[in-house]
């Protein structure tokens, strides 16, 4: 798993959409704090270039795991547990690494795993305005 | 609210509309505030412009589609009386 979650990592920093094309269930379950929902991977892989935008604009350079905590539920599904570490560059700031966490539910699809169920434990937006990388309300 | 939970969507109240350019492509600084919750905090979300509905003003009642996590869309609520 830890294999895997480092190339979602570098796919991330990448945009491969390729890679999350075949890490991805053809619909999976998404929740996080604005509300749970089914996703079809073909919006999902739609929708990544402008999330991969959103992170440029606010300074994401890196994004690596930090801690990973794997549960084995049965014998098709894994669910895991992972710190993001994400490394924020906005100058003349100094950067900013700042962690945050998603669980997910992998089924075995053999040779490799698909994402069935990501759970967000944070609003990155909010998180975001937080750390002063989208300038508060004048 | 579940139902509108399950669809990806949130109701709000925009407070204000800001531009940004990012390396020339422009995109919004949306800022709202819950519908049920009008003078609590406010958030922001960064869309693209294109996905952002025209004319809309401070107040206005909005809709917000969010796809894992991410604001897709926003749209004016038109209301119906």
């Amino acid at each position: 798993m830890r294999e895997f979650f480092d190339a979602y990592a570098r796919a991330a920093d990448s945009v491969d959409l390729a890679f999350f094309e075949s890490a991805y269930a053809e619909t999976f379950m998404f929740a996080g704090p604005a509300g749970v929902q089914a996703v079809k991977r073909d919006d999902f892989l739609k929708v990544l270039p402008r999330r991969k935008a959103f992170f440029a604009s606010i300074g994401l350079t890196d994004t690596q795991v930090s801690r990973l905590e794997e549960t084995t539920l049965d014998e098709l599904h894994t669910m895991v547990r992972v710190q993001w570490a994400l490394r924020f560059e906005k100058a003349p700031r100094p950067p900013i690494v700042d962690q945050s966490s998603a669980t997910y539910v992998l089924r075995r699809n053999e040779p490799s795993a698909q994402i069935v169920f990501q759970i967000d434990h944070q609003d990155l937006a909010r998180r975001a305005q937080e750390l002063g990388l989208i300038p508060a309300q004048a | 609210m579940i139902a509108g939970m399950l669809k990806g969507t949130r109701d709000g109240i925009l407070k204000k509309l800001q531009p940004v350019s990012i390396h020339g492509q422009m995109s919004m600084d949306v800022y709202f505030t819950s519908a049920e919750d009008p003078d609590g905090q406010t958030s922001v979300a960064r869309v693209g412009s294109e996905a952002v509905a025209a004319n809309l003003e401070p107040g206005d009642s909005i809709k917000l589609e969010y796809l894992v996590g991410q604001v897709v869309k926003v749209s004016r609520i038109i209301p119906t009386s």
